[in-house]
This record gives structure tokens, sequence and C-alpha cells, in this order.
């Protein structure tokens, strides 16, 4: 489970491959948060291409999750609050790894 | 500021003349590529007053206010601008008050233009997407991160 998370990858490759190693096969990763790109990373995808690279990993796509309106760090008897559109997923390591070359990436 | 002005107010001469990239600059956040890399064109209409000019090409005195004359009445009390479609399809404007402006130049028009006569919308914001309403966080919850139902799965 990684909320508010994949975005702090210096390398997002890396970040997602440990994600991968980390499971067993069969095992669901669940990612849930925003986009906001600082430091200095290697890549900064869109949302769409995150995406594409956990299934380049080997990651199967299983559901789609969204909170659009998701406050940060807010007082909310303020007069001031941020609030992130959060995008997550729900992805499967297979349990029998079948190399797939893709050269559209 | 001032740059911008003279572009809207001066220098346009078609709706939708200027096109921009306003979204490609910053890769966070971003859901795609294409959404990134969209145009943006302003302005959704030309905010200009036309004056006839007299044979030495200054502006005449109080003359050449829209057809339309008085113009109309604003919700809030206020008369709007009268604002008529010419027939090459561009919209000319009076400014609301011009007959008080007899003695004023072009220069003095355009000021006065740009000080509230009329708004322009360089960018309208764009509906939100929500691509889930089952998980949809009520705003008026105290916290949407700690909704229950994102807990399951």
């Amino acid at each position: 489970m990684t909320l508010f998370f994949i975005d702090t990858a210096s390398s997002l490759p890396a970040y997602l491959q440990q994600v991968y190693r980390s499971l067993k096969p069969g095992g669901v990763w669940v990612n849930l948060g925003p986009l906001l790109y600082y430091g200095t990373p290697a890549m900064e995808l869109p949302l769409d291409l995150v995406v594409e690279l956990a299934r380049a990993v080997g990651f199967e796509l299983e559901a789609r999750l969204s909170v659009p309106e998701a406050d940060y760090t807010a007082d909310g008897e303020g007069m001031y609050s941020f609030r992130y559109h959060c995008e997550g997923w729900v992805m499967r390591k297979p349990r029998s790894r079948v190399l797939v070359i893709k050269d559209d990436l | 500021m001032t740059l911008g002005a003279d572009l809207v107010f001066r220098r346009t001469a078609e709706p939708d003349e200027h096109t921009v990239h306003p979204y490609i600059h910053l890769f966070s956040h971003q859901r795609s590529v294409g959404r990134m890399t969209r145009a943006v064109t302003f302005p959704d209409v030309v905010p200009q007053i036309r004056r006839p000019r007299d044979a030495e090409g200054r502006a005449g005195k109080g003359m050449g206010r829209a057809a339309s004359g008085g113009g109309g009445e604003g919700a809030g009390g206020e008369p709007a601008p009268a604002v008529e479609r010419t027939p090459s399809g561009k919209l000319k404007a009076a400014p609301a008050e011009a007959e008080n402006s007899a003695a004023e130049d072009d220069e003095a028009v355009d000021l006065r233009f740009v000080q509230g006569d009329f708004l322009v919308s360089l960018f309208v914001s764009q509906p939100q997407a929500s691509c889930c309403t089952e998980l949809t966080a009520c705003p008026r919850r105290p916290s949407s991160r700690t909704d229950p139902r994102m807990t399951r799965s």
C-alpha cells in the first residue's frame, strides 16, 4: 500500500521495480495519491504514463481509484484549504511471469 | 499586465486570435501528455472601441457610439456597455457613459475601458474531471482522506 508516495521517487522505474520485487507472486499493490514531483526526479511522468510504466514493469492493472477532493493539511475552520485530486489503482503481480517485450514505450 | 492589456485591447482583431499552451511548463499533476500540451485560444470576444475619425485622422467628439445606443442594464442595476455584432462578425462596443466623454481622446477612452467597462476572460477554467463518482468524497466531511470508503479493497 503506497499512499502519497510514488511522486517522491528520484527514479520512478526503480520505485516500481522495488515494489514489484517486494511482492509475492499474486500479491496486490494499492496506490493512491497525487503526482507532485519535487526534488530532482529523473522523470516526471503524467498519470497515464505512470500506469503504462507500471504495466511495463510487469504489473497487471485490476482497478482504478479516484479521490477528486482530498484535503491536505488544512485548518477546517480557516479561510484557506488545499486539496489534491488523487488518482490510484489496484495492481497485481502475476503468479506466473510472462515476459512481454514492449517496444512502444 | 501592461503587455497583456496592450495585446488584447490594441492588437487583437479577431476572436480567438491568439494561441498559448499554458499547461506545458509544469510536469506535476498532469493526467496525460495530451492535456499537458493542449492549446488555449483567447480572447473570446474582441474588446475594442471604434470611432470614426475626421479628415485629420483624429477621433471625433463623442461620435461613433454603437448604434444600439444607451446600453443594456446589468443585473446589479449598473448599466451594461452596449455591444453589437458588426457584419464582419466582430464585436464592437461602446462605453456605457460615452455621452460624458466628449472631450476625451482615444487614449482616455481606452483607459476607461481597461479600468472596468469590460471584463475579459482570458482563460476559462476546465470542467472538473472526475472519473469515479463512487469514491467522490463529500466536501462537507471534515477530511476526505479519512473517508472510510477509501479503505476497502
